[in-house]
């Protein structure tokens, strides 16, 4: 069995690694969206309006 | 198919179901996952956040691009690179004595969860075929 020659990546290939990460970030917020056990943006970021008690 | 074209196949298969394995447990419960980020106290509160909602969908990518067998290098390269991280935030947890659960596979757990040269022996071990995968063009018929 003969195994072909080591070989570095293309620019391509890197170029296609940042298209998966960009695809996978975009999937990854769009099923937390979805998700009702998702992460919710408003508590996490702090952004959810304070109640204030009389 | 020559026997090393079939190996191929079953290396980019293997990094396939190891990927969306672990992307599946991140998926179902994305805020057991943050908090597992947030236990190894490396990245302040807006990047454990960032990192939750995003890597569980980069590691869904990168495991349908392996089964799919479309831009298997891109995708091999990159499970190398999350790779590299997981082992080094492991690293860094033990050497601060962290006792903790890794958050590597929450679904169907694949060897040990708790940090240790277990969880890392593991993970080298699975760098193994998307290492063969990233640098080796895929062998021809």
């Amino acid at each position: 069995m003969s195994l072909p020659k080591p070989s570095l990546p293309s620019r391509r290939d890197w170029a296609w690694l940042l298209a998966l990460v960009l695809i996978g970030s975009a999937a990854g917020l769009l099923s937390n969206t979805l998700n009702p056990r998702g992460i919710n943006l408003s508590i996490a970021f702090g952004w959810a309006p304070v109640e204030r008690t009389p | 198919m020559r026997p090393a074209g079939v190996l191929w196949h079953v290396a980019r298969l293997l990094a396939a179901a190891v990927w969306l394995l672990a992307a599946a447990g991140k998926l179902l419960d994305p805020v057991k996952f943050m908090g597992s980020i947030d236990a190894y106290a490396l990245l302040p509160p807006w990047a454990v956040i960032g990192a939750a909602l995003t890597m569980p969908g980069i590691e869904l990518a990168l495991g349908l691009a392996l089964l799919s067998n479309v831009k298997v290098r891109s995708a091999a390269l990159l499970a190398n690179l999350l790779m590299l991280a997981f082992i080094a935030a492991i690293g860094s947890a033990m050497w601060r004595g962290l006792e903790l659960d890794c958050g590597c596979f929450d679904l169907l757990p694949i060897g040990p969860s708790q940090v240790g040269w277990g969880t890392i022996g593991r993970d080298v071990l699975m760098m193994i075929p998307t290492i063969w995968l990233a640098f080796w063009e895929q062998p021809k018929r």
